[in-house]
């Protein structure tokens, strides 16, 4: 700022503007606009003609720039170390994703097992969470239509066999439109899926403790079922393929009529 | 919770590998298998005397047999479409063909309505005619209940957790399209049916026993039905094999008699009318008012459908 050495209103001298501005300093400035402040009052303190004035505060605004870039960096830098601080110290917190650390020493495949089951009682839990909250929001709406039309004023007073009518005309409407969406057929699949996976987990789990005291699991006996399926299928390819040979004897035979089928 | 028993008097035929073949009629009829859904048991078809399609296919001059499927062990958690195609229909086709000196006019209800179309589509020459009831062939229209619940299900991994479905299981499912309809309005008149007469209260009866007593499905068959019929449109993109054999309904040349209910909120009508565009014979369609069941035990469909198919299997 150019300097004519006047008094301001408040009694303080304009070139003491980067003390007056320097009043205002505080921790809190993440943009630096209070820091460019000073910093161009300062320079213009200095300047004695425009465009000395101009100047000053092109290379103020330059050199702020430079500052904050440097700041930025060392800024950068110890994000980068506090992030990997948190990753090491993660595990320690109960919300920890299990997944994220790798299975060491012995019983890998049960260690992996008992950390898909955290995950997955997680992921089933949220998922029923959200189905109940879309039936909820349904519940509420629905409850809402009724309440209004009971307390309209030429409602005409219920006996129970009304209200449970009404409330079902309410409902079933609004139920079946709330079933169509999008959204809840997601949701509806997400739990399905998510259950899914839960169970075949604690099927496994349940089986290696079966078979562990030497009792028969479920697994043993999906394997006896597929190993009966495949033989149940060679028999089937085995008998069509002879059915198919006495077929073209009976053509053979009778010709291409009815009975020969 | 007992199992309804028949209206119409039976005889067991035969058994194939996951099925008992039922007898009704004249041995002496033309034959006409039908090819019941694995999912709920065939009994909607016997209801009773009034409703009975059974007893009004043998009315009108056939010898009905009825191939009514065993619900599967743990055992037999593997069976897939495969088996039951190319094994238990194709072995029910034959002996019955091999009984009668002549090939059986093919009826297939629902699921079994798919089942007798891959038959018919492996094996066009083995069947006289073919007619479909109720039967999914396209899941791509907006409202087809069933087919966006199915849309993003692990169908693969489901089963991998539960082995077999259970019966209860899929009830509740087809109970959660219409929970107020068959909850609350159903049983709204239950009180005044302690002063019905003795047959009302044995039909609602059966019907309720029929309705919560499916059998349990075969893990395999139900995943692969699920995904290729549900999540694939299989039938209608020609992607569906069975053991390597490709399922084409180009191939169907055998005439059809496909009919549907107007308000089915299992099989949308737009689900069973696409079938017949993609055949390459005859088709002849029909289309009545009402729900999925109306379509076996409602009064219309016993005054103008099944005459009307009668009709029409009398003429092939």
């Amino acid at each position: 700022m150019v300097s004519d050495g006047a008094k301001r209103q408040d009694g303080t001298d304009q070139g003491d503007w980067t003390a007056w501005l320097g009043a205002f300093s505080s921790q809190a400035d993440p943009l630096g606009v209070q820091a460019l402040l000073i910093r161009s009052a300062d320079a213009l303190a200095q300047a004695r003609t425009p465009a000395e004035a101009l100047r000053a505060l092109a290379d103020a605004i330059a050199a702020e720039r430079d500052h904050r870039q440097h700041q930025g960096e060392q800024l950068d830098a110890l994000l980068e170390q506090w992030s990997a601080t948190l990753q090491a110290i993660a595990p320690a917190f109960p919300d920890h994703r299990p997944a994220d650390t790798p299975s060491l020493g012995p019983y890998p495949r049960r260690q992996d097992q008992l950390r898909a089951l955290t995950e997955q009682v997680d992921v089933y839990q949220a998922a029923l969470a959200d189905h109940l909250h879309g039936v909820t929001d349904l519940a509420e709406t629905c409850l809402d239509d009724l309440r209004a039309e009971l307390d309209a004023p030429d409602a005409p007073p219920f006996d129970p066999g009304t209200l449970a009518e009404r409330w079902a005309a309410i409902a079933e409407p609004r139920y079946e439109a709330w079933l169509a969406r999008p959204d809840t057929e997601r949701r509806i699949a997400a739990l399905v899926n998510a259950w899914s996976a839960l169970l075949t987990t604690l099927r496994a789990l349940a089986d290696d403790c079966l078979e562990g005291l030497g009792l028969p699991s479920a697994r043993g006996m999906d394997d006896l079922a597929a190993e009966l399926q495949r033989q149940r299928r060679r028999q089937r390819r085995e008998t069509a393929a002879l059915r198919a040979e006495i077929a073209a004897l009976r053509h053979e035979l009778h010709g291409d009529g009815e009975s020969a089928r | 919770m007992a199992e309804a028993e028949p209206i119409t008097p039976s005889a067991v035929a035969t058994e194939t590998d996951n099925a008992t073949l039922h007898r009704y009629g004249a041995p002496s009829d033309p034959p006409l298998l039908i090819i019941y859904s694995l999912v709920n048991r065939p009994a909607i078809l016997d209801l009773s005397p009034e409703r009975s399609v059974i007893a009004r296919l043998v009315a009108g001059g056939f010898c009905v047999y009825l191939l009514a499927w065993h619900p599967p062990g743990a055992a037999r958690r593997y069976l897939g479409l495969a088996d039951y195609v190319l094994g238990d229909v194709n072995d029910a086709v034959d002996w019955v063909a091999d009984q009668h000196a002549l090939r059986p006019h093919l009826l297939g209800v629902c699921q079994g309505g798919v089942l007798a179309l891959c038959q018919t589509a492996v094996h066009p020459a083995r069947v006289r005619s073919l007619t479909t009831l109720a039967t999914p062939i396209a899941t791509d229209s907006a409202d087809d209940a069933l087919a966006r619940l199915a849309r993003g299900i692990d169908f693969d991994a489901l089963v991998a957790a539960t082995g077999n479905v259970t019966g209860e299981g899929l009830a509740t499912v087809f109970a959660s399209l219409k929970p107020f309809a068959l909850g609350p309005r159903r049983y709204d008149g239950l009180a005044a049916l302690a002063d019905a007469d003795a047959a009302a209260r044995d039909a609602f009866l059966r019907m309720e026993r029929w309705m919560y007593d499916g059998p349990d499905l075969a893990g395999r068959a139900f995943a692969e039905f699920a995904r290729e019929i549900y999540q694939n449109n299989a039938l209608i993109r020609d992607t569906l094999s069975l053991d390597g054999q490709p399922v084409r309904l180009a191939a169907i040349d055998t005439p059809v008699f496909n009919a549907w209910a107007e308000d089915d909120h299992l099989v949308p009508p737009a689900a069973a009318r696409a079938l017949a565009a993609r055949l390459g014979g005859e088709c002849v369609e029909q289309g009545l008012p009402g729900g999925h069941l109306g379509l076996f035990i409602g009064g219309r469909a016993h005054k103008a459908l099944y005459p009307a198919l009668i009709d029409w299997l009398r003429s092939h």
